[in-house]
């Protein structure tokens, strides 16, 4: 006898809906009706999730990590990681220019930010230039985004240096899981933007996709003066990713290659290209271990005509093995990367940066060993350590503590205490700068900047439908970068003659308000207490460390409005910024999106409504800053479409 | 009113009816593949065990697949099991909130969420010889019921415990044994 479900008396109509599948499906939820049909070991291989470098569930783990869906991404309309990052709680997000944005962690933020590691698929995207991210270069299609993990604090064991506050690990689709022919076509008052997009299958397990897409941003942007910014900016990228899932193998190969070009506001355009090539064989050794091996290489060329030229190679390969022993899991490896550059500068009356040498190749090798040992049922500690041969500064090496305790009724406390540097880069060691006659910056000895990082946190749901985050620490920052004199006079040079602490807190929350709305919030607070060491001239003043706001909240709603369509909104209030100063303001994205199937969506996204323009970094230069004034951004709407054929 | 406008009228009193099924169908339509991956699981489990043979009254009474506590699949288990049988026995799915009904008793198999007043490990104990397959989900507490949901590998494994599933008097296939990351085996006495 076949059960009638409940929902069946409603009708032939509701009926038919309910199978045809609903057009929000993601493409997870799309296999769902497939399961079904699987056999009991075939369950049992499907991937998830990726295998991260600790492979365990995310809710147990004992660090203040937020993890971004692929939904919240789509959802969000954001196509651009620093937009994407905006949607985690935990990050400072400030946009400088249309291209450029201060991104940080726990503090320090700047256009240079230096004490965030980010990877994509495990490749590193920070250039060793100024040990800071370049947003502008990177970019994932949202479409092949799986998640965006967050993770706060520091990532020195398993990440190795310069994930002093933080690790951000943004990880890509199997391309099993982005099949057929997907296009995305849109249009707005800021950008046009468009995607073509192909997966298919060689054999039922080597899958592959390649893609090309690109964009235009228009200068819609003014500066503190109401004249336009000129930050428009516009690229192409391609790209294509190769998986076999052998039953205890899985080979991934993924590149990507892009060209664009950014207008300035006083000078010709830069331009900014660039190719990368990952390859990863993991392979399961039994049930309870597993090995892994990747090897990427990454190019990127930045062409600023008339001014300076930086060109970066890095080759990096690195091996890991996971085991169990016994109520021990551990992880070891090492790795070897080299990173060889070039930045040349042509010196004018208004351009006096060069870099000494002009060209420098850098290596660092390094070894880890974690070990997860479960105590008892409900507590477990994992210690671990990084050992690594840096480029300029020597042997570093990266501990981590922390213990986890389940309580009776599922909830989480973790605590812990690491410590993690943030090695010197070019920029801190070769740079020098002339005013007229006089040597005004010179390389220096500048030292590693290193972090002892404390942190407390509990996570629960204490409903069925409600689950919270809480996250405090306390961080001691011996010897921050400070610029000091030579001989009580020109040149400055590089040094580490600042200290202090900072501390604060971190939450979210998520809460199901019904089947078809969710609410998250989210927010953090963070107090700085840093000084000068006794006796330093404190040149730049403290503002030299970073330009952060004292709080952040944020406030997003995610509704299902009947089977096809779906309203999101993301309020965000940030607190002032001092140095380059910036008011504090409240902000509002939205996104409407109509699926009548899940061959076709159109979507409107309205960014920065609540104000014609806003400006979130400042519009003046700061003393020592890296990288463009900031402009204030315009509101804007876009109109996007998306098909599968 | 004319027979058009009546005849629009019902249709959209018709939809109002249906709204909160097709509202659920949402939450189903949002579950990451680990949920769904589970829920499949769930709707194959029975097909591999054995219960004691006055268990089952009619050839086609209902295989009960309760949720007791938190529950992470919604509709999706619903979904999942609809239209699905193990020898002519049809799935049915049943919600409670604790161990302590009645009906508690009456679950063939029991998918523990815990709850702020139950937690895991004292649904697990409550259950123990019941002749009920007790499941848990590592990423919502460590205990153990006879079968452990655990993601290794990026891949949904499970643990079984057959001593336990002894003392439940349940007999577990050697296939799903085969299948699992580790067997606690039954001793030769059970």
């Amino acid at each position: 006898m076949r059960s009638r479900p409940y929902w069946a008396s409603c009708g032939l109509f509701a009926a038919t809906i309910l199978l045809s599948g609903g057009p929000l499906l993601t493409t997870a939820a799309r296999a769902s009706l497939d399961l079904r049909d699987m056999s009991i070991e075939e369950l049992g291989q499907i991937q998830v999730t990726s295998v991260s470098k600790s492979a365990q569930p995310l809710s147990t783990a004992p660090a203040a990590i937020y993890v971004i869906t692929h939904d919240d991404i789509v959802r969000s309309g954001a196509t651009s990681f620093p937009e994407m990052l905006r949607l985690a709680p935990n990050l400072q997000v400030a946009q400088i220019t249309a291209s450029r944005y201060a991104i940080s962690a726990r503090g320090f933020n700047g256009g240079a930010a230096d004490k965030l590691l980010v990877l994509v698929d495990g490749r590193s995207i920070y250039t060793p230039f100024s040990s800071s991210v370049n947003w502008d270069l990177q970019e994932v299609p949202a479409e092949n985004i799986e998640r965006i993990e967050v993770v706060n604090g520091p990532g020195g064991t398993l990440w190795g240096a310069n994930a002093v506050n933080g690790v951000i690990n943004v990880i890509t689709r199997a391309s099993g899981e982005t099949q057929g022919f997907t296009a995305e076509l849109g249009a707005g008052s800021a950008e046009v933007r468009g995607l073509l997009q192909y997966g298919g299958k060689i054999t039922d397990t080597l899958t592959y996709r390649v893609y090309v897409d690109g964009f235009k941003h228009g200068d819609e942007n003014i500066t503190g003066t109401g004249a336009n910014a000129r930050d428009g900016w516009h690229k192409v990228q391609g790209g294509f990713r190769l998986d076999w899932d052998a039953a205890d193998d899985l080979i991934t190969v993924q590149g990507d290659i892009y060209d664009g070009s950014e207008h300035q506001l006083d000078s010709r355009n830069i331009a900014i290209s660039g190719h990368n090539l990952i390859a990863r064989w993991t392979h399961a050794l039994n049930s309870r271990s597993s090995l892994q091996v990747q090897a990427y290489y990454d190019h990127i060329d930045l062409f600023a005509p008339d001014e300076a030229r930086n060109r970066l190679d890095t080759f990096d390969i690195q091996a890991q093995h996971n085991f169990s022993l016994g109520d021990h899991e551990i992880v070891w490896g090492g790795g070897y990367r080299t990173m060889s550059d070039e930045f040349p500068t042509v010196l004018s009356e208004t351009q006096q940066v060069q870099f000494v040498p002009e060209s420098r190749t850098l290596s660092l090798w390094n070894l880890f060993l974690q070990d997860s040992f479960s105590v008892t049922d409900n507590l477990k500690l994992i210690v671990g350590a990084k050992i690594e041969d840096e480029p300029y500064t020597g042997i570093e090496i990266m501990p981590n503590a922390r213990l986890s305790f389940t309580l009776r009724d599922g909830s989480l406390l973790w605590a812990a205490a690491s410590r993690a540097v943030r090695v010197p880069s070019r920029l801190d060691r070769d740079v020098t700068q002339r005013t007229g006659p006089i040597l005004t910056l010179t390389g220096g000895n500048m030292q590693a900047v290193k972090v002892t990082a404390y942190e407390i946190g509990y996570r629960a749901q204490p409903l069925a439908d409600l689950s919270f985050s809480l996250a405090a620490f306390y961080n001691v920052y011996p010897n921050l970068r400070s610029a000091e004199p030579t001989n009580n006079n020109f040149p400055l040079f590089f040094g580490n003659g600042m200290k202090g602490e900072t501390y604060g807190i971190e939450f979210w929350a998520n809460y199901q308000v019904s089947s078809w709305w969710r609410l998250a919030a989210g927010g953090n607070w963070i107090e700085q207490d840093l000084r000068f060491k006794p006796g330093n001239l404190g040149i730049g003043g403290l503002q030299i460390a970073g330009n952060d706001p004292k709080y952040q909240f944020s406030l997003r709603s995610m509704m299902d409005l009947g089977r096809d369509v779906g309203l999101d909104l993301q309020l965000r209030r940030v607190g002032s910024l001092p140095a380059p100063p910036s008011p504090a303001y409240t902000e509002l994205g939205a996104r409407i999106a109509w699926s009548p199937s899940k061959k076709f969506e159109i979507s409107l996204t309205g960014t920065n409504l609540l104000h014609k323009y806003h400006a979130e970094f400042g519009t003046i230069a700061n003393t020592l800053q890296v990288g463009p004034v900031g402009i204030r951004a315009k509101r804007s709407v876009f109109l996007a479409t998306r098909w599968e054929l | 009113m004319s027979t058009s406008n009546l005849g629009h009228l019902a249709l959209h009193l018709g939809l109002l009816a249906c709204a909160p099924a097709l509202a659920m169908d949402a939450k189903a339509q949002t579950a990451p593949l680990e949920t769904q991956v589970k829920a499949a699981f769930l709707s194959k489990f029975p097909a591999y065990v054995s219960w004691p043979p006055n268990v089952f009254s009619a050839p086609d009474q209902p295989i009960r697949l309760c949720v007791i506590g938190r529950d992470p699949f919604g509709p999706l288990l619903d979904r999942t099991v609809a239209g699905q049988s193990v020898d002519m026995h049809p799935i049915l799915v049943v919600r409670l909130e604790g161990t302590g009904t009645a009906t508690a008793g009456q679950c063939h198999i029991a998918f523990l969420g815990g709850t702020s007043k139950q937690s895991t490990a004292a649904m697990q104990q409550a259950l123990l010889e019941d002749h009920i397959l007790t499941v848990t989900d590592a990423s919502l507490s460590p205990a153990h019921g006879i079968i452990h949901f655990e993601l290794k590998g990026g891949k949904v494994r499970f643990h079984i415990d057959d001593a336990m599933a002894a003392r439940s008097r349940l007999s577990i296939n050697a296939r799903l044994l085969g299948l699992a990351l580790s067997v606690r085996p039954r001793t030769r006495t059970s």
